[in-house]
C-alpha cells in the first residue's frame, strides 16, 4: 500500500499518477448508456454524441466521450464536498450559507461548487464578519496569491489549486493569477458500435447505431385539434383572458396532449467504459508557497494525497453521471507511478488507504506551518437575497421568469 | 542530436492550430513547447543558467519533428459559465448562470501509454550544464496545449530515429534568437500594464499553408491569421451592410490607433492617394454555404495583407515588434471597458452593432480556415464590385463583366481562372443578391460607400485550372467585404 513517505519523494522526482480504470454499466456489460449530447453544428439538427478513434491493444476502436474532463472535476470536487460534509475529512473550503437568510430553497453555495471555485464572484461579492470577501483579510491574501507563493489558496481552498482557478475578475481587467489544473479524468466508451452518415455538406460524420424512444400519452386524452391561446396572463380558452400578446398555440406549448413518438440515433453500448485519471506531480512541482524546499514539499505531497482521496471517494460515492448512465467499477485499477523515462511502477491504494495518506498529508503540511482554515462561512449580501426572493416570488405567482439563452 | 520526447499522459492533446481557424493542432509545434519550457522557467525562479540553456536552444536551426498518428475528435461546442455577474444580478447563481460557446479542439492519440507521443529533433548537442538546465525544465513541464492535456517531458540525447512508430512531421514554427525576450516583454505587458492583447504570436518559419498546399500552390495576397469579432447582443445588421461596417471598422480603427497612421490600415499613402500595396481588409462571415443558411451576418474578421502577417510573425527587430503591439493596442481600445469589453459599430441606417472579440474558440461561420482551404472552383458570397463599368448590354455584359472579374485575379497574386461565370445571383447558399428585384427600394440593395457608389456589382464562380489557396477577396471593394469567395469544389486532394 502506497505510503506518505513515497508519496512525498514522488512528488518530488516523478512525472505523474495515473489510473486507467475499467468501468461497466450499472445495468451489467452491454447495457445502453446515455453520454451527452451536444447541438449539432447545422441549424436543427439532432444532438449527437463526441466520437473518437483509440489505439487499444494496438487495434484502432471507435470510443465516445462518456464523461468530459470538466464534468469530471465537477463530479470529483462534489465527491470530496460529500466526505467533508459527512466530516470523513478535513478539507478547507469557503461556503456561503444562503440557508442563514432564509433561503432555504437555494442550498449553500462553496469554493468546490461554485463555477469559479474560490475566485468565483458569488463568494467575492458574499460577506466575512460584514465587510466583502474580497476585501477581507483572507480574501486579500487569496487575491495576491501567485504561483511563486499559492500559500493563502492552500489553506482556505486547496481544491481550486488541484482542480485549477482563475482570477478572471482580478487586477487589470482579468488578469489575475492562473492556477493550471493538476489532476485531470476522463470516462470513454470503448468498442461502441456505429453508423456512418453523410451530413448536410456531404462530410462522413458518426452517430450512434443506437436507439433513444420518445413520447407522450396524455392521461387526459387532450387532442391537439383543441383551441387554446397562450398570452402574458398564461394560457387560457379565451385570447381575451390570456392577456396581452395572447396567440393560439397547440395543447403541447402547454404541457399538455400528446407527444408523437420519436427515434433518435442517441445512447450507445459499449464493451466498457475506460476511466483515466492523471494527477501530474511535475504541475504540482510549479507552485511554490514561499518558503523552503521542505515546506514547497509537504504542500505538493499535501495536493498529490487530495487528489487520490478524490478518485477515491468519487468511487466510493458510485458513477452516476445522468440518467441512464450509472457506470460501477470492474475489477481492481492499480494505480501507476509514471516516471520521465515513460516507465511506471504499479502502486497499491484503496479508500482507506488514500483516506490516510491525506491525513497524514494534512497533518504534515500543517507541522511545516500552513494554517488551513475549516469551512470559512459567508454570507450573501442582502441585495443577492432580495432579489433572490423576488425572482421565487414571481416565479410561485407565475409571472414567469426569463429563459437562459447561451 | 538532442531530442525532447513528451508523452500525453491521457491519450489526448487538446491544442488548436492557430487561434483562429479552430482545427486542432497536431503535431504542436516547437515554438509552443518552447513557450512551454519558458513558463517553466518563469516558474522556477527564472534562473541564470536556465535562462542560458534557453538562449542556446533558441539559437539552434529549426528541429525536426517524428510524431504518432491521430484521430481527431468530434469537434464539439460546450457552454461554460463565465465570472462576471454582478451581485445584483440573478445570473450570479450557478444554476442561472448564462452560459459561453467554447470548443476544444483534441487530437487522440494513436500510440501505447509510455511511449514518445512526440519527438523534436535537434542537429547539436548541449553541454552538461545546459542538458542538465533543459532536463530541470522539462521536469516541470506539465501540460502542452490546453492545461487538460497533461504530459510528460525529457531531454535525451538520440543517435538518431529510435526505430519507433513516430513519422516525420513539417516543422512550421520554431523558436529564433531574441523569442525568450519577447516572450519576457510581451508577459510585462500583459501583467503589469494589464494589456490583455500582449500575446506573442506564432513563430513561423514560412508561409502559413493550408494541410492541403504544395509548396507551389498559389495563394493571395491576404493572410490568414485573422482578428475576428463575433455578433455579442443586441441588433445584427444584414449582411448587406458589409462595405458600410468595412469602412466603420476601418474608420475605428484608425482613430484609436496609437501614433501615426500606417499605410496598410488607412489606404492611402502619405500623400493622401490610394495605396497600391494590399492592405487591411475588413470582410463580413456570415451564415452562409450550408444547405439551411439565411445568410445572418454572424461576424466580421480583419484580414492583413499576407506580407505584413509574415513580416511581423518574424519580429526581427524592435520596430516590427512595436509596429505590431500597436496595432494589438488599437484592438484592445476598439472595446469598451465599461461595457462588458464589446466594440460598438455605429453604422448610421444600420445600427449599431455590439459585437465581442473571439479567441481560440470559433464557431464554424466564423472559422478564417473556411475560407482559406485550397479549392479549384470558388463561389462569391458577397458580390464583387467590377474595377469599370460592363460597356456590352444583355447576355454580353455578364461575359464582359466575368472577364473583368478574371482580370482581377492577378491584382491579388492569383493566376487567372480558366473559367469566370458571373451572374445576379450567389450560387453560395443564403447569400443575398447582387441587385434586387426591378422596382425594390433602394435600400434593400448592397450598402456602399460613397466611392463604391456607382460600382456596378455580379456575383461569380471562379474556375482555376488548378486549386488556389484562400482568402480570395476580388474587385474594388476588397478592402471592404466586397467580393468576398467561398471555396465551394473540389480542393486539393485533403
Amino acid at each position: 500500500m502506497l505510503t506518505y513517505h513515497e508519496l512525498l519523494a514522488a512528488a518530488s522526482t516523478d512525472a505523474a499518477l495515473r489510473r486507467r480504470r475499467r468501468l461497466q454499466p450499472a445495468g451489467g456489460p452491454g447495457d445502453k448508456l446515455f453520454p451527452p449530447t451536444y447541438p449539432s453544428e447545422e441549424k436543427n439538427g439532432p444532438p449527437r454524441h463526441v466520437f473518437e478513434t483509440r489505439r487499444i491493444d494496438k487495434q484502432d476502436v471507435t470510443c465516445v466521450l462518456i464523461d468530459s474532463v470538466q464534468s469530471q472535476a465537477n463530479r470529483l470536487e462534489e465527491a470530496l464536498l460529500e466526505a467533508a460534509k459527512a466530516q470523513r475529512i478535513r478539507l478547507p473550503r469557503v461556503v456561503v450559507e444562503f440557508s442563514r437568510s432564509g433561503l432555504n430553497s437555494v442550498p449553500d453555495i462553496s469554493s468546490l461548487d461554485a463555477p469559479h471555485r474560490i475566485f468565483d464572484a458569488i463568494l467575492r461579492d458574499s460577506l466575512l464578519d460584514g465587510m466583502p470577501f474580497r476585501e477581507s483579510g483572507i480574501g486579500e491574501r487569496v487575491r495576491q496569491a501567485k504561483s511563486h507563493d499559492a500559500t493563502a489558496i492552500l489553506e482556505v481552498s486547496p481544491t481550486a489549486l488541484l482542480f485549477g482557478a482563475w482570477n478572471s475578475t482580478g487586477e487589470g481587467g482579468g488578469l489575475g493569477a492562473k492556477f493550471a489544473r493538476a489532476i485531470v479524468s476522463e470516462i470513454v466508451g470503448v468498442g461502441v458500435p456505429v453508423e456512418e452518415v453523410a451530413d448536410r455538406q456531404g462530410e462522413i460524420t458518426l452517430r450512434s447505431a443506437g436507439r433513444r424512444t420518445g413520447s407522450r400519452i396524455d392521461p387526459l386524452g387532450i387532442l391537439r385539434s383543441v383551441e387554446v391561446y397562450k398570452g402574458e396572463k398564461g394560457w387560457d380558452i379565451s385570447e381575451n383572458k390570456a392577456g396581452k400578446k395572447a396567440k393560439k398555440v397547440r395543447p403541447s406549448e402547454i404541457n399538455h396532449g400528446n407527444i408523437a413518438p420519436s427515434v433518435e440515433p442517441l445512447g450507445v453500448t459499449c464493451d466498457y467504459a475506460l476511466q483515466v485519471s492523471v494527477i501530474t506531480l511535475a504541475g504540482l512541482r510549479r507552485l511554490r508557497f514561499g518558503g523552503d524546499g521542505t515546506r514547497d514539499a509537504a504542500a505538493r505531497t499535501y495536493l498529490a494525497a487530495l487528489g487520490l482521496l478524490a478518485l477515491a471517494e468519487c468511487d466510493a460515492q458510485g458513477h452516476a453521471l445522468r440518467s441512464r448512465c450509472d457506470l460501477v467499477c470492474e475489477g481492481e485499477a492499480p494505480l501507476e507511478l509514471v516516471r520521465f523515462d515513460g516507465s511506471t511502477k504499479p502502486i497499491e491504494l484503496n479508500l482507506d488507504g488514500a483516506r490516510e495518506i491525506y491525513r497524514k498529508a494534512f497533518d504534515a503540511a500543517s507541522s511545516a506551518g500552513f494554517n488551513f482554515t475549516d469551512e470559512l462561512r459567508l454570507e450573501p449580501q442582502d441585495k443577492l437575497v432580495h432579489i433572490v426572493r423576488e425572482s421565487q416570488h414571481k416565479a410561485l405567482s407565475d409571472e414567469g421568469g426569463e429563459s437562459e439563452t447561451a | 542530436m538532442l531530442a525532447l520526447e513528451i508523452e500525453w499522459l491521457a491519450g489526448v492533446c487538446v491544442a488548436t492550430r492557430t487561434p483562429a481557424d479552430g482545427a486542432p493542432e497536431w503535431p504542436p509545434q516547437p515554438d509552443r513547447v518552447f513557450s512551454a519550457l519558458v513558463a517553466s522557467w518563469a516558474a522556477r525562479g527564472e534562473k541564470s543558467m536556465e535562462r542560458a540553456a534557453l538562449e542556446w536552444l533558441e539559437r539552434l536551426d529549426p528541429p525536426c519533428l517524428e510524431a504518432a498518428d491521430v484521430k481527431p475528435r468530434t469537434i464539439v461546442t460546450a457552454y461554460v459559465p463565465p465570472n462576471d455577474a454582478k451581485v445584483t444580478d440573478i445570473r450570479i447563481l450557478p444554476e442561472r448562470r448564462r452560459r459561453q460557446p467554447r470548443q476544444f479542439p483534441a487530437s487522440v492519440i494513436l500510440a501505447d501509454p509510455g511511449t514518445a507521443h512526440l519527438r523534436i529533433v535537434w542537429e547539436a548537442e548541449p553541454d552538461e550544464e545546459h542538458l542538465a538546465a533543459l532536463q530541470a525544465l522539462a521536469g516541470e513541464t506539465s501540460y502542452v496545449g490546453h492545461s487538460s492535456a497533461l504530459v510528460r517531458c525529457r531531454f535525451v540525447i538520440s543517435a538518431g530515429r529510435q526505430g519507433t512508430e513516430l513519422k516525420p512531421d513539417a516543422t512550421r514554427s520554431a523558436p529564433y534568437p531574441g523569442r525568450l525576450a519577447e516572450l519576457e516583454v510581451l508577459h510585462r505587458r500583459h501583467v503589469e500594464q494589464a494589456d490583455a492583447a500582449a500575446r506573442p504570436r506564432p513563430a513561423l518559419l514560412a508561409q502559413e499553408s493550408g494541410s492541403t498546399e504544395g509548396p507551389d500552390m498559389p495563394e493571395s495576397v491576404f493572410g490568414r491569421d485573422w482578428i475576428v469579432f463575433a455578433h455579442a447582443q443586441g441588433q445584427r445588421p444584414d449582411l448587406r451592410a458589409a462595405a458600410v461596417i468595412g469602412r466603420t471598422m476601418r474608420a475605428a480603427l484608425m482613430t484609436t490607433y496609437p501614433g501615426p497612421i500606417p499605410e496598410w490600415l488607412s489606404g492611402h499613402t502619405a500623400d493622401g492617394k490610394p495605396s497600391l500595396d494590399p492592405h487591411l481588409a475588413v470582410i463580413p462571415l456570415a451564415n452562409a454555404g450550408y444547405p439551411w443558411s439565411d445568410g445572418s451576418l454572424m461576424g466580421v474578421a480583419l484580414v492583413l495583407p499576407r506580407a505584413l502577417e509574415t513580416h511581423w510573425a518574424e519580429a526581427r527587430t524592435p520596430q516590427d515588434f512595436e509596429d505590431r503591439q500597436a496595432f494589438d493596442q488599437a484592438l484592445a481600445a476598439l472595446a469598451e471597458a465599461d461595457r462588458d469589453g464589446l466594440a460598438r459599430l455605429k453604422l448610421g441606417r444600420w445600427g449599431c452593432w455590439e459585437i465581442e472579440r473571439q479567441g481560440a474558440d470559433l464557431m464554424p461561420t466564423l472559422r478564417p480556415f473556411r475560407y482559406c482551404a485550397a479549392s479549384r472552383i470558388w463561389s462569391s458570397l458577397t458580390p464583387i464590385a467590377l474595377d469599370r463599368h460592363p460597356k456590352s448590354q444583355g447576355a454580353g455584359r455578364f461575359a464582359e463583366a466575368a472577364a473583368i472579374i478574371a482580370a482581377g485575379c492577378p491584382r491579388i497574386g492569383l493566376p487567372e481562372p480558366a473559367r469566370v461565370v458571373a451572374h445576379k445571383h450567389a450560387a453560395v447558399a443564403g447569400a443575398p443578391s447582387a441587385w434586387p428585384a426591378g422596382g425594390s427600394p433602394a435600400w434593400q440593395g448592397w450598402a456602399r460607400p460613397n466611392a463604391l457608389a456607382h460600382r456596378p456589382l455580379f456575383h461569380a464562380t471562379l474556375e482555376f485550372s488548378k486549386p488556389v489557396a484562400g482568402p480570395i477577396i476580388l474587385g474594388a471593394g476588397r478592402f471592404f467585404g466586397l467580393g468576398l469567395y467561398l471555396p465551394t469544389g473540389e480542393g486539393a486532394g485533403a
